[in-house]
């Protein structure tokens, strides 16, 4: 923790993440929803992140690694049953790790425009920016189309800044 | 279920509950029995014979079923 801007930030956080959590367990009290209860235990993990963030910087990621997992495995669940847990499929784990790395180069470029000032680099930057959302919707096959659509687009404004 | 239950001031025999819920008899009967334990609902004596009604209890769950699944929807999932 550096500032108390950031001490404050974190722990509105982590009461809302705690309102969240006692509503999702109070409720599967009241009704026995197991969605509920999944839901209180993803949040629950959540805020133990945001928490564990005050004692050791960057160790909440992990935990809120595994809360969202289990988010999206539940979105999963309503979607389709059959589907598997996605970050298990050896396609995703590969998609997953060039979202990263397109979204953290279309960033630097964007930051790097700041400096230079230059539309070339604005226009790299963007359609990284662009083919990182691609390949999540893509990954989501949810819409893959458009998925594709806004990957041809990315390149395309990559490509316009060689054309200039 | 119990919405359907709720709907009915006067009750509702089981026979008009299984065309309503379109669930089979015996899965019916199960879940009637279920919520009968649980103080949900409960049978009594009506103009056209044994009626099931919705509870105090049941109304309360309801309303509170309602506001969960509002509160679940928000983050996208049927509860």
């Amino acid at each position: 923790m550096v500032t108390t801007v950031e001490q404050i930030s974190l722990l509105i956080s982590i009461i809302a993440t705690a309102i969240i959590t006692f509503t999702s367990f109070y409720g599967y009290l009241k009704v026995e929803s197991k969605t509920l209860l999944r839901e209180g235990i993803a949040f629950l993990i959540i805020m133990l992140g945001l928490l564990s963030d005050f004692i050791t910087p960057y160790l909440g990621f992990y935990f809120e690694a595994v809360g969202f997992l289990l988010i999206g495995l539940e979105h999963i669940k309503e979607l389709n049953e059959n589907l598997a847990p996605l970050i298990i499929i050896p396609y995703v784990a590969g998609g997953t790790i060039a979202i990263f790395f397109s979204l953290y180069a279309g960033i630097e470029t964007l930051l790097y425009y700041q400096k230079t000032k230059r539309l070339t680099n604005l226009l790299v930057g963007t359609g990284l920016i662009l083919v990182s959302f691609s390949i999540f919707m893509q990954i989501i096959n949810y819409f893959t189309t458009l998925g594709y659509i806004v990957q041809a687009l990315g390149y395309l404004i990559m490509l316009s800044s060689l054309v200039r | 279920m119990l919405l359907t239950l709720e709907q009915s001031n006067d009750g509702l025999k089981i026979t008009e509950l299984v065309r309503r819920s379109n669930v089979p008899y015996v899965r019916l009967t199960e879940i009637l029995e279920e919520l009968e334990k649980k103080g949900l609902i409960r049978q009594i004596n009506g103009e056209e014979g044994q009626v099931y009604i919705i509870t105090q209890k049941g109304i309360k769950f309801l309303n509170e079923y309602r506001k969960f699944s509002k509160f679940a929807e928000g983050f996208g999932f049927e509860i």
